[in-house]
Parts: structure tokens; C-alpha cells; sequence
């Protein structure tokens, strides 16, 4: 199939659009489904698609297809949905032409060439990572190879072609004792093949479900709470990072309204999101509306710097962009999200220094949270007591209640053990004064 | 080489939706969307090739055999064996009276508006309205002669609105999607939805937070369909079954909860979660899950019933993505309690509400979620609203102290993500009184 860009803007243009920007990704991606400890399914999948954002007196149509003929319908219809909107006087335009910075790392070529053959043998790795824990056998993993190219055309001159590589390792195992059983899982991501330890995933996944038999009950209290990353991850992405967003500041669904340069979480805590790190899983040389990446100060020692900007949202507050305009699929408009979100805090040996409390892997139910006042109540996953600074033993349920904007207040340590999970960047936390249940 | 099955599917879709933001539409979009998935399957494992063109699926046909192979020769394997269909005689679609695509989309824009204004009130600081509707036709061919197609619509809105006070802020959502066409409107008044929405943020407002603890509860129709879907349904599930990953393996013809329980699958009833003929052609059937606390089938595709022995009709796949084992339109039965007669059995307890969501681990039996809103009860009466309030535990402790059942039953529209496939549903429920169960909050 062939879909002419050009030709959409102009078709666009044509329409009567003041504006036109025509996204287009292609893809291409084999993936390994793995069921137990054999190979299930081999799949290579292709995407290639386009969508088409239309923009008439400040108001934005959106039409996208990945068939040829209806090409002309989607330009047609984007424009004529963007007519029907109100104007909007604040809009100053889409991106124009600028520099755009280079990334690297972010194409590895042993990706866009590697084989289905080999892509199963690294599934098999990671079953033998599993193989060396006792009572312990893989449930279901995934490996993905995939090769991005995207491209963003608009009529004021933006003009951004990248292509990309990312692969992908995913496993779950099952650890049986005497008719118990504990579940765990673990992944990798990363730009690069030789940047992702296969056999290193299955083993770290096997022994903590391994390790999480034997469960104890605790009781309900207040009490210090280590997050392990993935549990920082599930916690923040579903509660802070949608507060960060200037559309939800603007429309008064944010409890960070109006908190500009205020003290909002522990002085020692920075955040950074940026668009530029050297093979940075949300790197690239534009965000995906074509704002050349930046590196954005988000919080620096507790005090909140700034909100995540689109084009869109900038114009409503007469600023710049901050280039977090993310595309998850062509035929969706961007949405405001993270780059590469980096959380950073002085580390220490934070379990060593806890006397008593609870170490969590991850959480069941984060996307329960409340996004807006940050209140959640979500089941720790793998999780353990913490005794004279060791970690003992496992925890047969627990919950977690809180609000993570006094969750960032009450942040007393990190770890050195800072894990990419994708989009958030972080180490361990240790929180103070945590309701378990 | 011939594979020994293989099937296509063509997708064609065609959607559009509009999004209200406070006054703004946010979002306008339409969509042409085609998809093509080819399968095949070699021995002991499968290969899977998805393109958007129908064109060249002869090509795609061999490089799904060659996939096949790759993935299942490097160990030895016993073969799959799909269990047998019954090939599909579409029947019985729903009818459609209004073809949204015969309605002019500024039609479309002002009944948003409405629904929107109608949420819009002193205190509500934020409405979103979604309102979406689609065609999704499929065609479908296999290896053994099955061959089928269909065209359903579905439509549908929701909206959530967000109150603000001293700082707090409160949102309530509601919701309501079917396979159905423009005539929903006809239906389900949207203008008393969201008003009735507006209300319940701006009364979470004043709300207190949950005290956590082991306790009493009732749940409403709502928050008991999310719990059977979550935590009976996806045990019930024959891949995870297979996988090793379900409490309820090894448990069929065992009793799994009170005998007040019974939990059904029905593909054929008219909600959101129907359809004519699932992902691999077969016709679907109704299937009684537990029966009067009786672990009778788990829900199948060809390749678990193949396995386990079962009916195969709940093979589903979220566009050219391969077909899971998943949920239709998945409930629990009416029983004969009153909601007062639950009321009377609790001295101190909570009435849960609505949902936010939730999650199960079907392997250990753990599941969490979140209601929308809570009363506590005392001495048999609702008393103080609570916000935040959560529910949590194990799936046979939770369906076993089940000690009254209602005869409310009411469904509720949704959609269900597995393994990255999020596929329409609905599920439903009675109001349902548990004797004992974990609830959680930060009161």
C-alpha cells in the first residue's frame, strides 16, 4: 500500500484547512509468545497507517486510515469536523520549522535485521533463566522486535522522518510449595538487543516468586514502605504524571493547579523529563506533533517547575511547549505524556537503614487510583517485611492506602538500584508513615 | 507445506467519536481502519501474520506457515488438536433502527452538548463527555470450510464529571455502551445520566474516607458484576487454566463458593459483550460457569477444548490480533434476597458501590478494586458516605462467604484488556451480601 503524504496535505489544504499535519508511522514487528516452557506463537505483524489533523480557525479535526482509497475521505472529513468547532483565538498554529536536535541510540540494526529464529532462541534464554529456580516454571512470556519509522509532515515546514528499534522481554512464573503458590513477573525494554539480559529476566522473575512463598500476615499500621521501581512506576504514572498535565491543570482536574514553584514533594527529590536521553525508550529528535525533545526541569529539590506542555496547551497559556505530545497509535491525536521521566534522590543503603517495615515489587489495581486528588488504596504484589535491615518474610496480602501528593512529602530515601521502565526512570523509594492494611 | 489448519480474518472498521471538554470539543475523530489476520497452525504451535490489506493473503498464508514451523521445531511438541464447531448460522442479529451514519454529525455535537449541560451545575468544575459509535465488519474462513460474516454496530457515551471544593476534588463516571444503533438515546435517558453523575461527585465531596478492615458488605449490581467478571471469570478462563495460572484448576464438578452462586457466559444475549459468531467461527453458546456454587465448565477456544474437553464459543480477538479465550456478557444469577433483608443481617458493615476498575491475579486468587462509593452501614441503616473505599482478597474465600444473593440482576456495559487485547463486554449482577471480606480506605 502506498499512502502519499504530500498528497494528503494537499488534499487537506484543498478542503480548506488553515493548518494540515499528516502523521505517519510504519511498522514492523515479529513477536515470540511463550506458554509454559514452550514457544506458542510466532508472529510478525505490519502496521502502516496514517492520520490527518486539520485545523481551521484555531479548531483541530482529526481523521486517520491505513486503506489508500480513503485517503481523500479522511483529509475531507478532518476538515469539515474542524469547521464545526468553535474557534479557538488562542491557537498560534501547529509547530513550524526548526533545528531538530540528534539522538542517538535509538536504532539498532541487529533489530530491524534479526530473524524469527533467533528471536525464539532469546524466548528460550529466558525459559532457561527460569530452569535454575526450584519449584519454580514459567506461566507465559513475550519477546518483541519491532522497527518504528514515523514521519510528520504539517504546512508550516515541519518535516521529521526517524526510525527506531525497540525490543521487548516479558515473563511471568509460578512458584509451588506444598499447595501454596506465588506468582511474579519481571521485563526488560530497551533500544538495543545486546542492552537486554534474557536469561537475567527469567531468573530475577523465577526467584521472586520463589522467594515470595512461605507468606506471613501483617497487621494493620502505619508504617516505613520501600517501593521498588515497578511499584513507583505503577503508583506515579497512574496519579502524578496525569497532575502534570497542562491540559488537566487547565480544565481544573489537576491538584497541581496553582502549585507552580511550591514546595510539592521531599526537598531532595528531582524530577526530569527528557526527550534527548542517548538511547531513551521515549527519546527522539521531535515529540510526536514535530517540537523539537528538550530536557525539562519538572521538579528540582521539592519545588514544582513547570507543567507538560503540548502545542495545544502552550498557546492556551501563552508559553512553549515542553515537546510532550505522545502518539501511541496513528489513528489517535497526541495526548499529553512523560518522555523519559527520571526521578532522582541521594541514595543509600535504604534497606540496611529501615528497622521496620515492608519492601513492595509492585502493585495489583494502581489504575484504581484516583487520577485527580492522588488518593489510591491498591494490593502490594511480592512484597516482604523489613526486620533490623533485612528483608524476611513474604506477605500474603496487603494493601496500601495513601495519597501520593503526601507521598512525595514523605520520601526519606532511594536506592542505587534505578531501573528504565519505559517511560519512568527510577530508584527504589522509601516512604515514611504508610497505612498497610 | 500444508499447515494442518489455518484461518483468515478481514477486518474493516469504521468509527468516529467526539470528545466534549468542559464547553471545548476537545476531540473530533474518524477513522477507516482495515486489518487482515492469518493463522496457521503446524503441529504444536502457531504462526500469525497480520497486515492491513487483504491484498497478497497467499503470501501471508506461507510466511504464517514458515512461522509455524520456526516456532514449534526446535523441541518436540504434541500436536494441538482443535476441538470441533459448530459451523455459524448468523441469526438473530439486533435489530437497528437508526443507522448512526444516517445522522448528521452536528446532530451528533448538540446532543453532546446537552448531556454535557445537563452535568454542567454550581460546584462541578469539569465535565467530559465522550460520545462514540462503530461499525466493525468481519469475514471469516478456515481451512475446514467454516466461513462466515457479519456488520454490528455499537454506540454509546459516557461521562465524568469532576466537583472541587477547598482544595478536594471528587469524580464520578457513568457509562452506557451497546450493540445497538442511534435509537440508544431512544433508550437511556443521557440527560438524566448526567445529571445523576453531577450529583454523585459533588456528594463525594463531603464524603468520608473508608476505615480499612475485615467486615460485612453489600455490593451493588455494579461492583458484584466487576467482581465476577474479574475474579471468577478470568480464573475461569481455559488458557489461564492450562497456563497453570487459575485457582480453579483442577476443581471442575467441586464446589467452589455457596450454593447461592451461579455464574453464566452468554455470548447470544443482545449486550455489549454479543456477538453472532466468535473469532474462530464458531456459534456461540450461553455456558452456566458455576452452578449453585458447583465449578461446572471453564470457557474455551478450539485449542483449550481441544485440550480439556468443553464447548468452544469464547475464541476473541481485539482486531487481527490471534483469538483468546475471553468473557461475553458474563453474570450472576438472581437469587430471592431483598436489599433490605441483606440490610437486616448487618450491624456494622459497608455498601459498596459503582467501580473504578480492578484487578485479579488469577493464579494466586488475589483481586483488588476500587468502588466508586461507599456507605457505612450501622445498626442496619445506610449511614456516612464513604469515598476511596476498596475491595480486596481471595477469590474462594470471597465466593464462599456469600450469604445472600438479590433478584436485581442489571448489567453493565464495559471493556476487557487481556494479554493487550481490550475487546467489548458486559457484566452484571444482583446485589450480593458477603459475610466477611477486606476493605480498604485511609480513614
Amino acid at each position: 500500500m502506498n499512502l502519499n503524504l504530500e498528497e494528503a496535505l494537499r488534499l487537506g489544504e484543498r478542503a480548506g484547512a488553515d493548518e494540515v499535519e499528516v502523521y505517519a508511522v510504519s511498522n514492523r514487528s515479529i513477536e515470540i509468545e511463550i506458554k509454559r516452557d514452550t514457544i506458542e506463537l510466532a508472529r510478525e505483524s505490519l502496521v502502516h497507517g496514517v492520520g490527518i489533523r486539520a485545523v481551521v480557525d484555531g479548531a483541530v479535526g482529526f481523521a486517520s486510515t491505513n486503506r489508500e482509497e480513503r485517503l481523500s475521505d479522511a483529509a475531507t472529513l478532518a476538515v469539515k469536523t474542524a469547521r464545526l468547532r468553535r474557534s479557538n483565538p488562542k491557537w498560534r498554529g501547529l509547530p513550524s520549522r526548526t533545528e531538530h536536535p540528534v539522538v542517538k541510540g535509538l536504532y539498532d540494526r541487529k533489530i530491524e535485521d534479526i530473524g524469527v529464529e533467533e528471536c525464539i532462541d532469546h524466548a528460550f534464554e529466558m525459559i532457561r533463566g527460569v530452569a535454575g529456580t526450584r519449584e519454580t516454571s514459567p506461566v507465559r512470556g513475550r519477546v518483541t522486535c519491532t522497527t518504528t519509522e514515523h514521519e510528520i509532515l504539517n504546512t508550516s515546514g515541519v518535516e521529521a522522518l526517524e526510525k527506531a528499534t525497540v525490543a521487548d522481554a516479558y515473563i511471568e512464573t509460578i512458584s509451588r510449595r506444598d499447595g501454596e503458590t506465588a506468582t511474579a513477573y519481571d521485563f526488560e525494554v530497551s533500544r538495543r538487543i545486546d542492552g537486554i539480559n534474557f536469561y537475567g529476566i527469567g531468573k530475577s522473575a523465577a526467584e521472586l516468586s520463589r522467594r515470595s512463598l512461605g507468606t506471613t500476615k501483617v497487621l494493620s499500621e502505619r508504617t516505613t514502605v520501600l517501593l521498588q521501581p515497578m511499584a513507583v512506576a505503577d503508583l506515579l504514572e497512574q496519579t502524578f504524571v496525569p497532575a502534570l498535565s497542562a491540559e488537566n491543570v487547565q480544565k481544573n482536574r489537576s491538584s497541581l493547579r496553582g502549585r507552580l514553584h511550591t514546595t510539592v514533594a521531599s526537598e531532595d527529590l528531582t524530577i526530569i523529563d527528557d526527550g534527548l536521553v542517548r538511547g531513551g525508550l521515549r527519546s527522539a529528535a521531535t515529540d510526536d506533533e514535530g517540537t523539537p525533545s528538550q530536557r525539562t526541569m519538572v521538579i528540582e529539590k521539592g519545588v514544582l517547575q513547570t507543567y507538560l506542555y503540548d502545542k495545544y496547551t502552550a498557546d492556551q497559556d501563552e508559553t512553549v511547549s515542553t515537546a510532550n505530545a505522545i502518539r501511541y497509535t496513528y489513528n489517535q491525536t497526541p495526548v499529553i505524556s512523560t518522555r523519559n521521566f527520571i526521578i532522582e534522590y541521594p541514595d543509600s543503603g535504604v534497606i540496611e537503614e529501615t528497622r521496620s517495615g515492608v519492601i513492595i515489587h509492585s502493585f495489583i489495581g494502581a489504575h484504581t487510583a484516583n487520577p485527580i486528588t492522588g488518593d489510591f488504596s491498591v494490593e502490594a504484589r511480592n512484597s516482604f517485611t523489613i526486620r533490623d535491615g533485612e528483608i524476611r518474610e513474604p506477605i500474603k496480602t496487603m494493601m496500601l492506602a495513601g495519597n501520593v501528593f503526601e507521598l512525595l512529602q514523605n520520601i526519606s530515601g532511594a536506592g542505587s538500584d534505578v531501573k528504565n521502565l519505559g517511560s519512568i526512570i527510577t530508584p527504589t523509594l522509601r516512604i515514611e508513615e504508610m497505612k498497610i492494611v | 507445506m500444508e499447515p494442518d489448519f489455518y484461518d483468515i480474518r478481514i477486518i474493516d472498521t469504521r468509527a468516529s467519536s467526539i470528545v466534549l471538554d468542559n464547553d471545548e470539543i476537545k476531540e473530533t475523530s474518524h477513522s477507516f481502519i482495515r486489518g487482515a489476520s492469518v493463522r496457521a497452525l503446524v503441529g504444536g504451535a502457531w504462526g500469525l501474520v497480520t497486515t492491513e490489506s487483504p491484498d497478497g493473503l497467499r503470501e501471508a498464508l506461507k510466511e504464517a506457515v514458515r512461522l509455524a514451523k520456526a516456532a514449534g521445531e526446535r523441541e518436540k511438541k504434541g500436536r494441538i488438536e482443535l476441538a470441533p464447531i459448530k459451523k455459524p448460522l448468523v441469526r438473530d442479529l439486533p435489530t437497528i433502527r437508526k443507522n448512526p451514519e444516517d445522522v448528521d454529525i452536528e446532530e451528533k455535537m448538540e446532543l453532546v452538548r446537552e448531556i454535557s449541560g445537563s452535568a454542567q451545575k454550581p460546584g462541578v468544575s469539569s465535565v467530559r463527555t465522550v460520545y462514540s459509535e462503530s461499525e466493525v465488519s468481519v469475514e471469516y474462513s478456515n481451512s475446514d470450510g467454516v466461513r462466515g460474516c457479519y456488520t454490528l454496530p455499537r454506540i454509546g457515551f459516557s461521562i465524568t464529571a469532576v466537583a472541587h471544593e477547598n482544595g478536594d476534588y471528587q469524580a464520578a463516571r457513568e457509562s452506557r455502551f451497546a450493540v445497538s444503533g442511534f435509537e440508544l438515546f431512544d433508550r437511556e435517558d443521557p440527560l438524566v445520566i448526567a445529571s445523576e453523575t453531577a450529583d454523585i461527585a459533588k456528594s463525594l465531596l463531603g464524603a468520608r474516607s473508608a476505615r480499612g478492615g475485615l467486615m460485612p458488605v453489600i455490593l451493588d449490581p455494579e461492583l458484584a458484576g466487576v467482581f465476577i467478571h474479574e475474579a471468577v471469570g478470568h480464573a475461569a478462563e481455559a488458557d489461564h487454566v492450562l497456563e497453570g495460572y487459575s485457582v480453579f484448576e483442577g476443581r471442575l464438578n467441586t464446589m467452589v463458593g455457596s450454593p447461592l452462586i451461579t455464574v453464566c457466559d452468554d455470548p447470544t444475549i443482545h449486550e455489549y459483550g454479543y456477538y453472532p459468531f466468535d473469532d474462530e467461527g464458531a456459534e456461540p453458546r450461553k455456558t452456566v460457569v458455576i452452578e449453585n456454587g458447583l465449578l461446572r465448565s471453564y470457557l474455551h477456544n478450539r485449542e483449550t477444548a481441544g485440550r480439556l474437553g468443553g464447548v468452544s464459543c469464547n475464541a476473541r480477538a481485539d482486531g487481527s490480533s490471534r483469538p483468546i479465550v475471553r468473557m461475553s456478557n458474563t453474570y450472576i444469577d438472581k437469587g430471592e434476597s431483598t436489599f433490605e433483608e441483606m440490610l437486616e443481617e448487618i450491624e456494622c458493615g459497608v455498601y459498596l458501590i459503582g467501580s473504578r476498575g480492578g484487578q485479579v491475579d488469577p493464579g494466586d486468587g488475589i483481586f483488588q478494586f476500587n468502588a466508586e462509593r461507599g456507605y457505612l452501614i450501622e445498626d442496619h441503616e445506610l449511614k456516612t458516605l464513604l469515598k476511596d473505599v476498596s475491595l480486596s482478597g481471595d477469590i474462594l474465600e470471597m465466593l464462599n462467604e456469600v450469604v445472600a444473593v438479590g433478584s436485581d440482576l442489571k448489567m453493565h456495559s464495559g471493556q476487557c484488556g487481556k494479554a493487550g487485547q481490550v475487546v467489548p463486554v458486559s457484566d452484571g449482577a444482583p446485589h450480593v451480601l458477603v459475610k466477611r471480606a477486606i476493605v480498604g480506605g485511609s480513614g
